[in-house]
């Protein structure tokens, strides 16, 4: 990796001439100078296209489309905003805490140059130079599924209604139970749906709630984003004519106020290719109902009965803006940091760890919520000095996936 | 985003220079062949519009009207008489104080004609065109009073603190030109500063009183370094903003023939000095200071080393040491009350993070997992630091840096420190 000595020398001293040269000329407006090496045209519109455009595109869920320079720069304020309060690309866990396979970042590269670009003047580049049009891409980023159930109904999001929440039932109409590995939604209309949960109705239960219970929610769907295949050898389970519940929170844009608009969204669920998987089962960890709050933080925990290994985690209830630490504590005392989430509405997920983390029974799971908004940035440009804002402390669950220890697979 | 214009530029330079040397020598050329004119800046006459700023001729990105050309240079004036211009740092000929750094618009005009021409030529009488001067909004973020400067978080309003011998603490107020607000504009501002007792440690608040243009509020004598934060409403239904001030000693009106000041809050002039390169890597220092020799503007001496860039060393070692005083270089910032130069040490290690990240694939893949969202975190937080540190909130200041040492502590963990 050593460069040749030489050559940076040469490349220094080159450097600093140009710089003197251009101490003379620089355009010095503080604020707005044309500081950015990168433009939008070469740099930055590749960046956007590629991690940014399934949203932030004419008729995307995105409010704005970024992906050509005029539907951008206006926005460039904002795009520093939001990367540097960590909130785009959506991504709430914390970095280098725990240990999460990451979807959806930007390198450190990437974001220099969009942040170098968006606070240094938002050049545009060569003015003649053609960019490729980006239009909405509204597909199965698998492919097609395995089986694809349409939401029996359209639904109207009224005229007088930027947002609205609606739940669908499909039957599955299988006849025996399958294994499955991924589901996915596509809407009907991208522009209004903001996110779905999708689930299997139990009309079972009744499991002791202090042993693993299967995992009934098979997808935390958000725009933008591609579902995550679990891993072979696991898998959510099927039941043979089960009913498949779909929760979708649809949304407007500003761009969309005062019209009406309809969606008419498909679920598709993907079959593990085996015949035999371990299923995915769930521990809930839960705050008493009336968890007195210590100043603004709160702790609570759960006590493992049984020897697991630990895939997954998602914070299910949990209120917005708040930071929630997850850690494993295990039973001769040493920590094991989970994860550490910067709480934003509307943007659950289902984190899957980078390795199943082996738990023994007594491991004490520990969830410490601090109610003090952690986005340093929204403080610092809205509301300086105020708290009344923060969120009051509730009952809050988070559930954490798991895998007997020793389990084998079986059939469905 | 304060006085960053001339430190900027070097970086951008010096990165490129390095990575992208080609292109950038080519643009120099250019840049170096027009070196009597700035370029020409576009830019929105509207009222209110006056951010907007564009490097081509079209319409205004708010109003729609037609950009009108301009080219913006960065002088050297006196504080109080705006009408001296200097190319370079130095004293001012009317009152021998310290020049400041401004962004100004310059044009070429004819007396008696009100037109305003982007180059220079001759008038009808066949006089050459004189050179006019004008300034631009947030073109100056120097103290006015020998204080402390902060903007504020609607991006318009500035003030400046200063803690004078009687024990007064004294807001001035000011709009994005840097110039006093009205009286009608200033009376809608109300504020208090707040003080930590010297025995209990309990906070007291003073609220602040008007007089004249400014607000002010009576905090005692107090030991040095004297801290004190403002609560500030810019409106009578507005949140408030904080402002945390650290005086070292007590402010002084910027008196003739002065020397330069030091106070904490001084603009980050001094690009490249001849002191930087004794500090520069060894494998880098002769060519560092030849180039620095013929670069460098003359430049009083005493700037604080956490100024000066430096080039990006080559190896992971030399990256990780300097990456090391940067960090530290912040920190003395953030107590020294500099918030406005934090930028300088944070864009600079932002800089030696991105190095490292060209290094991560050299790494082992358990120390890569931790190396790579410990750099992106680095990059982050050295915007968020920029962001803050012109807003002069101590708190918020030192939450930013708290993050940008997690980071920093967890890129230092994941590469090598011996090659």
């Amino acid at each position: 990796m050593m460069r040749n000595s030489v050559s940076i020398r040469i490349a220094i001293a080159g450097s600093l001439l140009a710089a003197a040269a251009l101490l003379s000329t620089v355009p010095g407006e503080a604020h707005k100078a044309i500081t950015s090496k990168y433009t939008y045209n070469d740099d930055v519109f590749p960046i956007l296209r590629d991690r940014c455009s399934r949203c932030h595109v004419t008729g995307g869920v995105a409010p704005m489309s970024l992906t050509t320079y005029d539907d951008a720069f206006p926005w460039a304020e904002s795009i520093r905003a939001e990367l540097v309060a960590g909130h785009m690309p959506p991504w709430n866990a914390d970095e280098g805490f725990g240990n999460l396979k990451r979807a959806h970042t930007l390198s450190p590269k990437e974001l220099d140059v969009v942040l170098t670009w968006a606070t240094g003047g938002n050049p545009r580049g060569a003015l003649d130079q053609k960019l490729p049009e980006v239009t909405l891409k509204n597909e199965w980023p698998l492919g097609a599924p395995d089986l694809a159930l349409k939401v029996p109904a359209e639904f109207t999001l009224a005229a007088d209604k930027m947002d609205d929440t609606q739940e669908f039932t499909l039957p599955s109409g299988t006849s025996e139970a399958r294994w499955v590995r991924a589901v996915d939604l596509l809407p009907g209309t991208p522009s209004i749906v903001r996110s779905a949960t999708i689930f299997v109705k139990d009309a079972a239960g009744g499991a002791p709630a202090s042993a693993p219970a299967p995992e009934r929610v098979l997808a935390h769907w958000l725009p933008g984003q591609d579902p995550e295949p679990i891993d072979s050898g696991i898998a959510f389970r099927l039941p043979a004519g089960a009913q498949i519940g779909v929760r979708i929170h649809f949304k407007k844009t500003w761009q969309f106020e005062g019209k009406a608009l309809s969606d008419r969204s498909t679920v598709g669920i993907y079959y593990a290719p085996v015949k035999e998987a371990t299923e995915l089962l769930t521990l809930p960890i839960e705050s008493p109902a009336a968890t007195p709050a210590q100043g603004q933080s709160v702790t609570f925990s759960r006590t493992l009965a049984d020897d697991v290994r630990a895939v997954a985690l998602s914070a299910d209830s949990v209120p917005p803006n708040i930071s929630v630490q997850v850690e494993a504590i295990h039973p001769d005392g040493s920590r094991t940091p989970m994860i550490r989430l910067n709480t934003r509405a509307d943007w659950d997920r289902r984190y899957w760890f980078e390795k199943p983390l082996a738990l023994p029974r007594g491991t004490k799971i520990e969830v410490k919520a601090n109610f003090e908004d952690p986005d340093l940035l929204s403080t610092a440009f809205s509301t300086p000095l105020t708290t009344a804002s923060a969120p009051k402390p509730t009952a809050m669950r988070l559930t954490l996936g798991v895998l007997p220890a020793n389990s084998k697979p079986t059939a469905p | 985003m304060g006085h960053r214009v001339l430190p900027i530029v070097i970086f951008v330079a010096a990165l490129s220079g390095i990575g992208r040397a080609a292109p950038q020598s080519s643009k120099a050329a250019s840049a170096a062949k027009d070196i009597e004119l700035p370029p020409l800046s576009y830019v929105c006459i509207m009222a209110g519009d006056e951010d907007v700023i564009e490097d081509h001729p079209g319409k205004c990105r708010k109003c729609g009207m037609e950009l009108v050309p301009i080219r913006l240079d960065t002088v050297w004036t006196c504080p109080v008489h705006a009408a001296i211009h200097d190319a370079k740092p130095g004293k001012c000929p009317i009152d021998g104080r310290q020049l400041i750094q401004m962004t100004m618009a310059i044009s070429w005009t004819c007396p008696g004609g009100d037109k305003e021409e982007t180059a220079p030529g001759t008038c009808a009488n066949g006089a050459p065109m004189v050179k006019k001067y004008a300034p631009r909004p947030h073109g100056n973020h120097n103290p006015q009073h020998g204080g402390q400067f902060f903007m504020a978080s609607d991006n318009w309003h500035h003030l400046e603190g200063t803690y004078l011998p009687t024990g007064v603490f004294r807001m001035h107020l000011y709009d994005d030109y840097t110039k006093p607000l009205p009286l009608a504009q200033a009376r809608t501002i109300s504020g208090a500063v707040v003080v930590k007792d010297q025995r209990t440690g309990e906070e007291k608040t003073i609220p602040l009183t008007r007089s004249g243009q400014y607000l002010q509020g009576t905090v005692g004598k107090l030991p040095f370094p004297a801290v004190m934060y403002a609560k500030v409403k810019f409106k009578p239904d507005a949140p408030d903003n904080r402002f945390d001030f650290t005086f070292d000693s007590y402010s002084k009106e910027p008196a003739p023939g002065a020397a330069p000041r030091t106070t904490s809050a001084a603009p980050t002039t001094a690009p490249v000095t001849a002191s930087a390169a004794p500090a520069a890597s060894s494998t880098t220092t002769s060519t560092t200071a030849a180039a620095s020799a013929s670069a460098a503007p003359e430049l009083s001496s005493g700037v604080d080393p956490a100024l000066v860039p430096l080039p990006v060393p080559e190896t992971v070692p030399e990256i990780l040491s300097q990456l090391r005083t940067r960090t530290d270089q912040i920190r003395s910032f953030i107590d020294k009350g500099s918030f406005a130069s934090i930028y300088v040490p944070a864009f600079q290690a932002k800089d030696l993070a991105l190095a490292l990240d060209a290094h991560k694939n050299d790494l082992p893949a358990e120390k890569r997992k931790v190396a790579e969202p410990a750099i992106a975190k680095l990059v982050r937080v050295a915007y968020m630091l920029d962001a803050f540190g012109d807003l002069g909130n101590k708190q918020q200041i030192s939450e930013a840096y708290a993050k940008f040492v997690e980071a920093a502590k967890d890129i230092q963990s994941s590469f090598p420190a011996q090659p």
